[in-house]
């Protein structure tokens, strides 16, 4: 099976299988653009994704390499978050950190499936919290003045319609 | 998504500003932050997530995310078309110019119709007598229900207790045509020739004026009432209630379908196709246009500049008022039963057939289709209907009301809510 070199932004360099490594839009793309040969002894780097991350990058597509294309995105369907998968699910037991940085590659190698599952894992983490319980979730600041805090909310209240 | 690495990157590099650290929040890129709130709740976006930091709720308030959203999750495609949200000026780039219709307006009202109609959504039947009832109206305050019907009876029901009335009176000498209130004052309206003014809390007459003619429909607003009988239109001062005060304009020929105040002037929509525009300051009909409907209009409401009709045979017109009643669309809604009950809200309206049928339909078609929302079958014969703040009321089966409070708590969640909090355990 051919493979091809991963290099990540420390240096690390990991023997991918091509087919798994084509999951990320980014990499196909390149390999299609560049015209790259997938027998050529060529070191992909990329220069964002550190050691760690493309580990777990790389383990998550590994898992997921026999999963069909995902679906379409205009199909009409609620965007649900309860539907993670217990493998997905315990992949992401990571610190925050981790979760952020790999919602990063994810977009950035363009892995669909990657950013979905990591992005309806955060969505679940803001899900029917206070602002105040986000802030302290994600250890955000809040900018607002209590001036400023008070109007918006005013703006956003739902109003009933007559 | 544009790949391409350098834009990824100077996206990057730009994303960490927060933190100098990659693994912050913050330090995701606007798209990022879509695609996470793009599995939130819009309410919950907007009451709680937009208030958290500044940087977030500029990426709340931004217009491509609702569009984007919208398009997504009802398969409308960016290249479609809609004449109504033309008419809203969401094609115009005029966003947050004041009154305006928003993509994120039509977005929530969407994602809420979905949730309000009809799954979860608490309700109460009414048995409001054996004789067809062609009024109700929910009040403003409180849980109070009025029905008006053919056995000449004004009924006071309290919603907390549906079994029987809190107070009724025979309040007509003929069938009653319409029922509406303003502040403390019920207005009724029958074909005995009468509009009479009632006190809410003690259900006592008040005034009366004897209109000379049957009253088929009638609107308020502050200071007047109008109402049609078959060959004039009435208007009425609330204020000064002598048995001869009011004051007649002959109409047209045809009988008046619905009234209903809209600006400055009065819009009737009569049975032989025609919108007729009555200016209140001029007293005098302005102008009578025929519409295009393919049968005769059944019941008339106005939102948005926009009179919505619903005709004899299952279809519901769009006519600008701004337009010279220019045609914005047309909806086959059910097929060829009566329209009942039309309530037009923000991007979508519900609508009440004589095949028992409430449906609830997208204003914005979906390729050229009406596009169904949401339904639920009464099993019985819709005859009217009135909405008011997120809840409405429709009569079936001639007397039988049932009453829609989507805000509210099901009987059967509650209980279960009930069971947690004695069994101290949450929800």
């Amino acid at each position: 099976m051919p493979n091809i070199k991963l290099q990540s932004s420390d240096g690390e360099i990991y023997n991918v299988d091509v087919e798994i490594a084509k999951c990320s839009v980014t990499i196909k793309t390149m390999l299609e653009d560049l015209g790259m040969d997938e027998d050529e002894e060529e070191v992909v780097p990329l220069p964002n994704v550190n050691s760690a991350i493309l580990k777990k990058v790389i383990q998550w597509a590994t898992y997921h390499k026999d999963d069909p294309p995902p679906p379409e995105d205009d199909e009409n369907k609620e965007k649900r978050t309860d539907d993670i998968s217990s493998w997905d699910a315990d992949f992401l037991k990571v610190d925050q950190g981790t979760l952020f940085e790999l919602i990063l590659a994810a977009n950035y190698l363009d892995i669909k499936g990657l950013l979905d599952v990591t992005c309806k894992t955060v969505a679940n983490m803001i899900k029917g919290k206070t602002p105040e319980e986000i802030r302290k979730t994600f250890n955000i600041k809040n900018d607002f003045s209590a001036a400023e805090e008070e109007q918006v909310r005013k703006e956003n209240e739902w109003c009933e319609e007559k | 998504m544009n790949s391409g690495l350098a834009s990824k990157e100077a996206q990057f590099s730009r994303a960490g500003f927060q933190n100098n650290t990659t693994g912050h929040f913050l330090a995701l890129p606007n798209e990022v932050l879509e695609d996470i709130f793009g599995f939130i709740d819009p309410i919950d976006l907007h009451e709680s997530v937009s208030v958290v930091n500044k940087r977030i709720y500029d990426v709340i308030q931004n217009e491509n995310f609702w569009r984007l959203r919208f398009q997504q999750r009802n398969c409308f495609r960016s290249s479609a078309y809609s004449p109504y949200l033309k008419h809203l000026g969401l094609y115009s780039h005029k966003w947050k110019s004041g009154e305006d219709m928003r993509w994120q307006d039509i977005c929530i009202s969407f994602e809420r119709a979905k949730k309000l109609w009809f799954d979860n959504c608490k309700t109460i039947d009414i048995e409001a007598g054996y004789l067809t009832a062609d009024a109700v109206h929910l009040m403003e305050k409180q849980d109070i229900l009025l029905t008006g019907s053919r056995s000449r009876m004004l009924e006071v029901w309290n919603l907390n207790e549906p079994s029987k009335p809190v107070k009724s009176t025979s309040a007509h000498k003929s069938w009653i045509s319409g029922v509406s209130t303003l502040e403390d004052m019920i207005i009724t309206s029958s074909f005995d020739y009468v509009v009479k003014m009632w006190s809410a809390s003690r259900l006592e007459p008040l005034a009366y004026l004897n209109v000379l003619n049957a009253v088929m429909s009638i609107d308020v607003r502050p200071r007047m009432i109008v109402c049609c009988t078959f060959p004039d239109l009435i208007i009425i001062d609330p204020r000064i209630a002598r048995p001869d005060n009011f004051y007649s304009s002959p109409m047209p020929k045809g009988s008046a379908v619905q009234i209903k105040f809209w600006k400055e002037y009065v819009i009737i929509a009569t049975r032989n196709k025609k919108l007729i525009k009555y200016d209140l300051r001029q007293q005098k009909i302005v102008d009578s246009t025929d519409i295009v409907t393919k049968n005769p209009p059944r019941v008339m409401e106005i939102k948005d500049d926009i009179a919505y009709i619903g005709d004899t045979a299952g279809y519901v017109y769009l006519y600008d008022l701004l337009e010279n009643y220019q045609l914005i669309d047309e909806y086959q809604v059910s097929e060829n039963a009566q329209i009942r009950f039309l309530s037009p809200r923000d991007g979508y309206m519900i609508v009440g057939s004589k095949d028992g049928q409430l449906r609830v339909v997208s204003n914005v078609k979906r390729n050229q289709e009406s596009f169904l929302l949401s339904s639920i079958d009464l099993g019985n014969e819709i005859i009217t209907g009135h909405y008011r703040n997120n809840n409405f009321a429709v009569v079936t089966n001639h007397a039988n009301v049932k009453v829609f409070l989507p805000q509210r708590i099901p009987d059967h969640v509650k209980d279960t809510q009930e069971l947690c909090q004695e069994m101290g355990m949450e929800c």
